[in-house]
């Protein structure tokens, strides 16, 4: 079966146009609107040429073979650089997708392929988690064996593993780590952790070559006692369990990650709460969960714009073609109707991803891993060779230069400003990923049997989106969420968890 | 037809129960990896067995000619646990009595007793397809052309299918045997949901049929109407479906903790699962009451509306059965992210959900003129 995703009537798309407040934003900082706008072009054509042929391909492999693993679709995401997408520039990595450019490009790549986004995000959320530990020694590490390996056969990419069988939501929330029934538990041994207990649902996990995992040291004050470490294939002690079979999301696995008294070395500890004692450092791991979920839930508000899209452009190219009772259907009322709904869905998630973008710029201002870099110091030449360097690198990855960052970092964000990353970013995932779904039953309703066969597409999405209002927090979850940091505040005495 | 006997709706219920726990549920999401995997044909043969596929059928032709309302019934508890074989059930029935109405004595005799019979179950009445044309020649006719998405043609001995008559803006019902030479199927197609009710294309390169095949020589204008007295089945299909969903979340809710309690003790599950509740307990009295209205041969637009109702109301609250679930919903295991997809593929039965909303309408302005 060949199927070229279709492209006719995204040529419509103008940057301008669909994104109204960067063309404002343009007139303050040119400089940066420009590098998105680059970025945002390259990022098409890369999904066009390369990614499109395989899109539909992939998903049909795995309906053949529910134990295929999508190899060949990490290889071209490798090949195209798109692993280091979010490692900048001077570390060796792409950086075309830092900030601002993460959300935009993410909703291109939804738009084209849900589950591309989610075979991506697994190893996005790694990288997410270790910016928040800011543990620069293993950042380089990861940025190097990305590099040395996006060419191979299996290339290199990371996962992050918070998710146990027994505690789902209640991982994803500091609140309500004291309630969790954990599973998992590290222990200090001489020379690093040993880590016993099972994750689940880890994406990317049979792909991933290390996977950045979280578990506290004292399951009865986990908070307090977090760890994350960085555990390599191979490490006696670790096994992958099953891989699920899901409904959509096929390109990218959801793994089941298993410690058996797994011995973890210090150098790669990423974060401890021993190694940092001090009263000050008491909040270090709200701080690495409200950054890592701030940025990835804002994106996965992206990811379900774009994936919003994605159901909106298949029907109206089908409404181009498809009659009913003699007459093509973008011709009759009741189907500009319709279309028009799906596309005030598609612009109301973008104006929630953004703002939540945006929020997160200024909540984040001083951590530009998180926020971007201005063009001249991604690209410069200068810090490039200086990050090659072995005295450079020995002073940065010091322990006492992680410290002064978590302290700096730690200072930077203010209580306010953390809370309205949080509501913003619960709120970009659940109006995004509603409005993916809603877009996608209102593609099937539409388009009949169109909307059900595979070879259109519509179907494919319809599965793929389901996701996105489960997990990063169930949408329940992210509404409680988003009433906890924007309304209890300031209520006293009303408790939420 | 009148309504059923209270005694024969309950054997039926009671075969219908049985049969769904011994041949469906244990395997339901095996059989679900069609085209990957076998057809369910040992669920089929054992639904013959039992006279679940003849249900409808006069005991002159093998059936116990029972009425909408025990086979809407029977329908609702396959569903529970496969909607597959329940639809099988629903497109065979169909065909079956599109073959009974219109149909002569011999070829009724020859394709009653088929294996199974494909039926367009996808499109919608008012709006046939005309992709397949069909020219008188000699005491026949010749049939050319393409037919889209045909319920069950993989797996069925003929097909009840539309054509064109030439000359004609007429739209006919031809049966055609599948093994006639000029006719070819597509592989089988991966669809959304009810994979286990296999779907094909058809494309027809003038095979010649006796006149004797031509079913119905205006579809376009019967075919609206015949429709009505299965509306009634196909929401039982969806209310089934919500039913097998909500019972598998409440379940789940009781044994799952978060938060350190049990998760139903949870408002936001409770909602989720009141969402579910509503269609399927409401939605049973519903299709109950469409069944005996076609039974008694009252008006048509309970049926109509009624489906529209059952069916997109299923499909929107399966989404929170996963939901109750959370990851676990989301991975095949459970059997929730497979009725989410059935749910779907169901509400585009007798065509797409607004196309029959706007028929709606079309068919009350009619009849009050
Ligand atoms: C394909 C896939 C990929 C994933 N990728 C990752 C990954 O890479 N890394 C990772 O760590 N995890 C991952 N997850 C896990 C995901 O984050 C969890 O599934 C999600 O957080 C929900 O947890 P759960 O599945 O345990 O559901 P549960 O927490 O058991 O929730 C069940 C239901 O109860 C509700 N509920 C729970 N607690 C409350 C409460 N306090 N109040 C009201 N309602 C409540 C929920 O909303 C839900 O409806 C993935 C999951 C899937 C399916």
């Amino acid at each position: 079966m060949t199927y070229k995703l279709n492209f006719d009537q995204d040529e419509r798309f103008d940057f301008d146009g669909n994104f109204p407040s960067l063309a404002v934003l343009a007139k303050y900082k040119p400089a940066m609107v420009k590098r998105v706008r680059k970025s945002w072009e390259d990022e098409r054509n890369f999904l066009r040429e390369h990614l499109s042929p395989l899109v539909l391909s992939e998903d049909l492999k795995h309906a053949q073979n529910p134990d295929h693993i999508s190899w060949e679709m990490l290889r071209v995401a490798g090949r195209h650089g798109r692993l280091s997408q979010y490692i900048p520039g001077f570390m060796g990595g792409l950086g075309n997708s830092l900030g601002l450019s993460m959300m935009v490009n993410l909703e291109e790549q939804a738009a084209l392929d849900c589950a591309f986004c989610g075979m991506m995000g697994g190893h996005g959320l790694g990288l997410a988690a270790v910016f928040m530990t800011f543990n620069m020694r293993i950042l380089q590490r990861v940025a190097d064996q990305i590099a040395a390996h996006q060419n191979d056969e299996k290339p290199y990419v990371i996962d992050c593993a918070i998710t146990e069988p027994t505690a789902g939501t209640d991982v994803e929330e500091v609140e309500l780590y004291p309630k969790a029934r954990l599973m998992c538990q590290a222990k200090r041994v001489s020379g690093g952790a040993v880590l016993n207990g099972r994750k689940v649902f880890i994406s990317t996990g049979h792909m991933a070559t290390d996977h950045v995992v979280i578990m506290p040291f004292d399951q009865r004050d986990a908070v307090n006692t977090m760890g994350c470490f960085l555990v390599s294939n191979g490490t006696p002690g670790f096994s992958l369990g099953r891989m699920e079979r899901k409904m959509g999301q096929k390109a990218g696995s959801a793994s089941e990650l298993i410690f058996e008294d797994c011995l973890v070395p210090e150098e790669s500890i990423l974060l401890a709460q021993d190694q940092f004692p001090e009263e000050k450092f008491q909040e270090q791991f709200r701080m690495l969960l409200h950054g890592v979920l701030g940025i990835t839930r804002t994106a996965v508000g992206a990811w379900s714009t774009g994936t919003a899209r994605g159901a909106f452009d298949r029907a109206l190219y089908l409404a181009k073609r498809i009659k009913h009772k003699g007459r093509t259907l973008i011709h009759q009322q009741w189907a500009q109707a319709l279309l028009t709904n799906m596309h005030i869905n598609v612009m109301m998630a973008r104006g929630a991803y953004l703002e939540s973008q945006f929020a997160l710029m200024r909540g984040f201002e001083k951590i530009p891993l998180v926020t971007g870099f201005p063009p001249w110091i991604s690209d410069s030449s200068i810090l490039a060779w200086l990050f090659r360097q072995n005295w450079y690198r020995k002073f940065l990855h010091s322990r006492w230069m992680h410290r002064q960052i978590l302290d700096y970092a730690r200072s930077s964000i203010s209580e306010d400003q953390d809370a309205r990353v949080q509501f913003m970013s619960s709120l970009a995932k659940v109006v995004g990923s509603d409005m993916a779904m809603e877009n996608c039953q209102l593609a099937t309703e539409f388009l009949g049997q169109a909307g059900l066969r595979h070879d259109q597409g519509v179907e494919k999405i319809f599965r793929d989106a389901k996701l996105l209002q489960i997990f990063e927090g169930t949408n329940q979850l992210n509404r409680l969420n988003i009433f906890t940091h924007y309304l209890a505040r300031h209520l006293s005495g009303v408790e939420v968890f | 037809m009148g309504s059923a006997d209270q005694a024969s709706l309950a054997a039926f219920r009671e075969t219908a129960q049985r049969f769904a726990q011994k041949e469906l549920k244990t395997r339901a999401i095996d059989f679900d990896r069609y085209p990957y995997a076998e057809f369910n044909a040992g669920a089929v043969q054992a639904a013959r067995e039992v006279g679940l596929l003849q249900v409808l059928l006069p005991e002159a032709r093998g059936g116990t000619g029972q009425g909408i309302e025990v086979f809407s019934e029977i329908l609702f508890f396959l569903a529970q646990a496969d909607a597959s074989i329940a639809a099988i059930l629903l497109i065979n029935a169909l065909a079956q009595s599109a073959l009974l109405k219109w149909g002569k004595p011999s070829l009724q005799e020859k394709y009653l007793s088929a294996k199974l019979l494909a039926f367009p179950v996808y499109d919608s009445p008012a709006n046939l397809p005309r992709g397949v044309e069909a020219e008188k020649k000699g005491g026949g006719y010749v049939l050319k052309g393409k037919l889209e998405y045909l319920a069950l043609a993989p797996v069925a001995e003929a097909a009840v299918i539309p054509a064109v008559l030439k000359g004609t803006e007429k739209v006919a019902f031809f049966l055609v045997d599948l093994t006639t030479p000029g006719i070819s199927l597509s592989a089988p197609i991966l669809s959304l949901g009810l994979r286990g009710a296999p779907v094909a294309d058809l494309e027809i390169g003038g095979s010649e049929v006796s006149a004797d095949y031509l079913l119905c020589p205006d579809a376009g204008s019967e075919y609206p109407g015949f429709t009505m007295r299965f509306r009634p089945a196909a929401a039982a299909l969806a209310v089934g479906v919500a039913a097998g969903s909500y019972e598998t979340a409440k379940a789940y809710a009781q044994e799952r903790y978060q938060a350190g309690k049990i998760i139903i003790e949870h408002e936001l599950i409770r909602l989720l699962l009141s969402n579910v509740a509503v269609i399927a307990e409401s939605g049973r009295a519903l299709f109950g009451a469409m069944a005996r209205a076609v039974d008694e041969g009252r008006e048509e637009l309970l049926a109509e509306t009624g489906l529209i109702l059952s069916t997109e109301l299923a499909s929107r609250a399966v989404s929170d059965g996963v939901q109750v679930l959370g990851g676990y919903g989301y991975i095949e295991d459970y059997g929730q992210e497979k009725r989410m997809r059935d749910a779907k593929q169901i509400e585009s039965f007798f065509g797409p959900a607004p196309v029959k909303r706007l028929e709606l309408l079309e068919g009350i302005l009619r009849r009050e003129k």
